[in-house]
């Protein structure tokens, strides 16, 4: 049976329209996105007819399906990519958005693995509400932050540190799954009260750091490849002069390159140029030293340009054909300034992780 | 540079003021300067309203420096943001005469 969800994202309509066993993960993390009717405006319309189907329509593109390929994954990754392509006043950020007792937005970026999520969750035990938990959609022209899909994405292996609340959900085998990863929503297990509805004014952001004088953001990048992009990705891989191919992780059937970049070799327009290529499902970036949360937290201040720099790094939405870059006209150190001008009424920070309960202390004490 | 002369700012860079830090942005070659807080708040006021003493005296206020000190960092200050481009002193007819 074919149903069709209409949804309003950053105030771009998309309408989904397919099988409830494909589309139910995105559903679920983007329902709160969901409308009745067909949005005013052009909606982008994605169309799968059946879970056999060998392509399916994004917008007047036929899209062959890739045999063998998670289904689910291909849709989220054009429903994502027709998202972030159109949005133009808004940076996607990767980070994690809560709202103080105050009623400010709070940022927490950092690297895949450095408890962005852990610590979110913790927060919310504590008078924090839940804007987002992986993307932080932040007004350029505001310095609001709005709310983004109510779910986290948790690993059930136990290898992330959960409030136990989370732990029960995260067990829980009728909740989706995606990348290996299960949808919870937040306001299932805290209750609805815990999510903020309203774009919050930016008041603080805090980036999480190792101890260990890595460099953040810059070492190792996880590289998510779809099977018809295997050989391109790494034929292109080793004509990039500083990019080392580390390893390769077949989950969910993606290929997860983990490639170790040498910036000191590696001209940044050069890896941006694969990052663009259609074969790129997503990528992360790590230090590639996995943070040690048995040591000290300690947090310092930041110069807000310091922290722009590192948000900017980071910003889902900066692909060369999407609409906020044609705003810049493909100038990334004009959107590095407004990102950082939407931070000057924000107090910034470097968090050194550590134990989550004195990191989530000296968060909290922050925003009292 | 005489105390009465009165800069402005230019239009050459693109402007983003950071409260702690202000960033400048020239797009044609690419180049970016940092203003730190003492020379942010000589920036801020080169609007040809104030004078290099109506500058002095906001330091003296803004940073508790003396005056000897004050004037001889607003100086400073001047010459090298007019030598980027990024305030500029228009010379009065007393002066050209």
């Amino acid at each position: 049976m074919l149903t069709t969800y209409h949804f309003n994202v950053l105030h771009i309509p998309v309408t989904l329209r397919g099988p409830d066993t494909v589309l139910a993960p995105i559903v679920r993390s983007y329902g709160r996105f969901l409308s009745q009717d067909p949005p005013p405006g052009d909606s982008h319309e994605i169309r799968i007819e059946s879970t056999r189907a060998e392509s399916f329509t994004d917008g007047a593109e036929v899209v062959p399906v890739i045999r063998g390929g998670n289904l689910t994954l291909q849709i989220y990754e054009r429903f994502l990519t027709a998202v972030f392509d159109r949005v133009s006043t808004h940076a996607v950020l990767h980070a994690a958005a809560l709202v103080d007792a105050r009623g400010d937005a709070l940022l927490i970026a950092g690297p895949s693995g450095f408890g962005k999520t852990s610590l979110t969750l913790e927060l919310l035990c504590r008078d924090f509400r839940f804007l987002s938990d992986d993307y932080a959609p932040i007004d350029l022209s505001t310095a609001r932050v709005e709310p983004y899909p109510r779910t986290v994405g948790l690993l059930p292996d136990g290898t992330v540190r959960l409030p136990p609340r989370f732990i029960d959900a995260a067990a829980d085998p009728t909740h989706p799954r995606m990348l290996g990863k299960v949808l919870i929503d937040v306001g299932e297990v805290l209750g609805d009260a815990v999510v903020a509805d309203e774009a919050a004014r930016l008041g603080h952001v805090v980036i999480l750091e190792s101890g260990d004088g890595a460099e953040p953001y810059r070492s190792v990048v996880h590289l998510g490849i779809w099977p018809r992009g295997r050989e391109g990705a790494g034929t292109l891989l080793r004509s990039i002069p500083g990019a080392e191919l580390l390893g390769q992780d077949d989950r969910d059937d993606i290929s997860i390159l983990r490639i170790r970049l040498d910036h000191g070799r590696l001209p940044p327009e050069h890896f941006s140029e694969l990052l663009e290529r259609d074969f790129v499902a997503f990528s992360e970036t790590s230090p590639g030293v996995p943070a040690d949360f048995r040591s000290t937290p300690n947090l310092a201040p930041l110069k807000r340009r310091e922290a722009a720099v590192l948000l900017c790094r980071e910003v889902q939405n900066r692909r060369r054909r999407g609409r906020l870059m044609q705003a810049y006209e493909g100038d990334t150190t004009r959107l590095f300034l407004d990102v950082a001008a939407a931070l000057a009424s924000a107090r910034c920070f470097r968090l050194r992780v550590g134990d989550f309960e004195t990191m989530a202390n000296h968060v909290e004490g922050l925003t009292r | 540079m005489r105390p009465d002369d009165r800069p402005t700012k230019t239009d050459r860079y693109l402007v983003r003021d950071l409260a702690d830090e202000l960033v400048l942005y020239d797009a044609e070659s690419k180049k970016f300067h940092v203003l730190n807080a003492t020379l942010r708040e000589i920036f801020l006021h080169c609007d040809g309203q104030h004078s290099v003493d109506d500058l002095t005296r906001i330091l003296v206020q803004e940073f508790e420096v003396d005056e000897s000190t004050a004037r001889r960092d607003t100086i400073e200050i001047l010459d090298r943001l007019i030598d980027l481009e990024i305030v500029r002193v228009e010379q009065s007819e007393a002066a050209s005469t």
